[in-house]
């Protein structure tokens, strides 16, 4: 039996692609749209006009196929994410590691976000972005900052990157190849 | 009082029960017009109507109506069976004449063919009366009432067959897509020097299509083709076919439109007569995707639109550009 398992595991791993949702949220200018960038295609931009609505995009990780709402992040659109979150594999809220005035805000945000009933449960992968200049706060810093232990009823993870130098993007890729669930 | 025939392996106790179904006081008049004693059957639709009316509806076409008579023809279990599902003139016009206009003058015995005509088309094809969000989707009607002669033969043989014909489902919808098919451009080349495109668009089991432009590589159609979106949307594919009078219509190519993007985004946003006109999101190219370039979400006055140039797969050449509008029911 257990010869026939993994005969249909690999039969499996051939035709059924994983395929997963998520949603990048966080405020303006956190380097959302950048992050898509550099785990669509590696490369990087410092000149990044601010993302209106929201962009769309499909990115191909192995058998992993990843749609990504890449979110606009000023206050005008704040109250549509949790429309874009409801039927996501995992929510990805990113942070400006460099910003500390904007850090209270973004805490709010955050905590109002996960408040929503319809939101419950999905998982939070939340990332300390900008870590290559030199103001950028520690990864403990930046989660007693966001409130992060606060959170418990979902899982939590936190990484702290760089989309510049590409810090830690294959941990985050990692990350979200691991929570996709199968499609069929 | 009408002798009923049916198939000879039909049991007599469906066949009683047709004739019950008839005699009920509601089957005593034609379904449309409400003339007395009607002998004719729609058994696809379920309804009981006058030799009048039954013209009206065979010109329909039995993929929208399938007529019988009651006394001349012989009916199989099936369409027996789906009459009396579908239970009566009553039950029937409940449902197509939801939302009958207040004041709209149903025809009468005396009506002429052409005012006739015109009801029984509104009611039973395009489906007016219906609440918006309820409309029927019949499986052979997947074969579009837009459809231009005989242009589509063969495409769908594949998933047409009688089974289908019988099946009818009553499917939510959230909204209307409505597809301008705008131009295609460089389209390959299916005949000796030209081709005859046409442009197929299927959403689940809806399809619709263009008319087929002659010896054309850069067609201009500019037509705009509607299709109901239920709660659970793929894709809407697109396929180019050129048209063969003697032969099968060969394929020119196709493409798939993701179209979440614009549903999510509308739903997002609300109500887009409460918005000026601004973006509100953009669906990027990319190596998975038939985008020529960025197609981007807008509200123009009062409208969600999507501008969409797709580089068509699977062929040697050609682009098409569409134009999308979407329109949410029961927000």
């Amino acid at each position: 039996m257990g010869l026939w398992e993994a005969f249909l595991n690999w039969l499996r791993s051939l035709f059924f692609k994983q395929e997963m949702e998520l949603s990048l949220i966080g405020l303006q200018n956190a380097g959302k749209t950048s992050l898509v960038n550099v785990v669509a295609t590696g490369g990087y931009s410092e000149d990044m006009i601010p993302t209106v609505g929201f962009n769309m995009r499909k990115v191909t990780k192995g058998n992993v196929t990843i749609k990504l709402w890449d979110l606009g992040g000023q206050p005008r659109f704040r109250s549509m994410w949790e429309r874009y979150c409801r039927a996501v594999s995992a929510i990805v809220y990113v942070v400006d590691a460099a910003d500390l005035d904007n850090l209270s805000i973004s805490k709010s945000e955050l905590h109002d976000l996960l408040s929503k009933p319809s939101l419950h449960g999905i998982p939070l992968l939340v990332l300390g972005n900008k870590i290559d200049k030199p103001e950028a706060i520690s990864k403990q810093v930046l989660t007693d900052e966001i409130g992060l232990k606060s959170i418990t009823d979902r899982e939590v993870c936190c990484f702290m990157i760089s989309c510049k130098n590409s810090t830690n993007i294959d941990s985050v890729i990692d990350w979200l190849v691991t929570h996709s669930k199968s499609k069929n | 009082m009408s002798n009923l025939q049916y198939n000879r392996k039909s049991s007599s106790d469906t066949a009683r029960r047709l004739k019950d179904l008839l005699h009920k006081s509601e089957n005593r008049i034609c379904a449309d017009c409400g003339a007395e004693d009607p002998k004719w059957a729609s058994t696809n639709i379920g309804v009981f109507i006058c030799l009048k009316c039954s013209g009206a509806h065979r010109s329909l076409g039995t993929h929208i109506s399938k007529v019988l008579s009651v006394t001349l023809d012989e009916w199989s279990d099936d369409e027996i069976d789906s009459m009396i599902e579908v239970g009566g003139n009553s039950a029937a016009n409940a449902i197509y004449e939801a939302f009958l206009p207040q004041g709209y003058s149903k025809p009468t015995l005396h009506t002429g063919h052409d005012q006739r005509l015109k009801f029984i088309r509104s009611k039973y094809e395009l489906q007016e009366f219906l609440k918006p969000s309820l409309r029927i989707v019949s499986f052979a009607s997947s074969k579009s009432f837009l459809q231009p002669g005989d242009s589509g033969k063969d495409i769908d043989s594949g998933f047409e067959s009688d089974i289908s014909e019988k099946t009818v489902g009553m499917v939510e919808f959230i909204g209307i897509l409505k597809v301008k098919v705008v131009k295609g451009t460089n389209l390959a080349i299916r005949d000796m020097l030209t081709s005859d495109p046409y442009v197929i668009l299927n959403l689940g089991q809806q399809k619709v299509q263009t008319t087929v432009k002659k010896s054309n590589l850069n067609p201009v159609w500019n037509e705009v083709l509607s299709l109901s979106v239920p709660q659970r949307f793929g894709p809407l594919k697109l396929q180019v076919y050129d048209y063969d009078m003697f032969s099968a219509d060969d394929i020119m190519g196709e493409a798939e439109v993701d179209l979440q993007p614009m549903i999510t985004s509308a739903t997002a946003f609300g109500d887009p007569n409460l918005l000026e006109d601004m973006q509100i999101g953009k669906w990027l190219k990319s190596g998975d995707n038939a985008l020529i370039k960025d197609s981007t979400i807008n509200i123009v006055e009062g409208k969600v639109k999507q501008q969409v140039f797709l580089k068509l797969q699977n062929v040697e050449s050609g682009e098409i550009e569409l134009e999308l509008e979407w329109t949410a029911l029961n927000q």
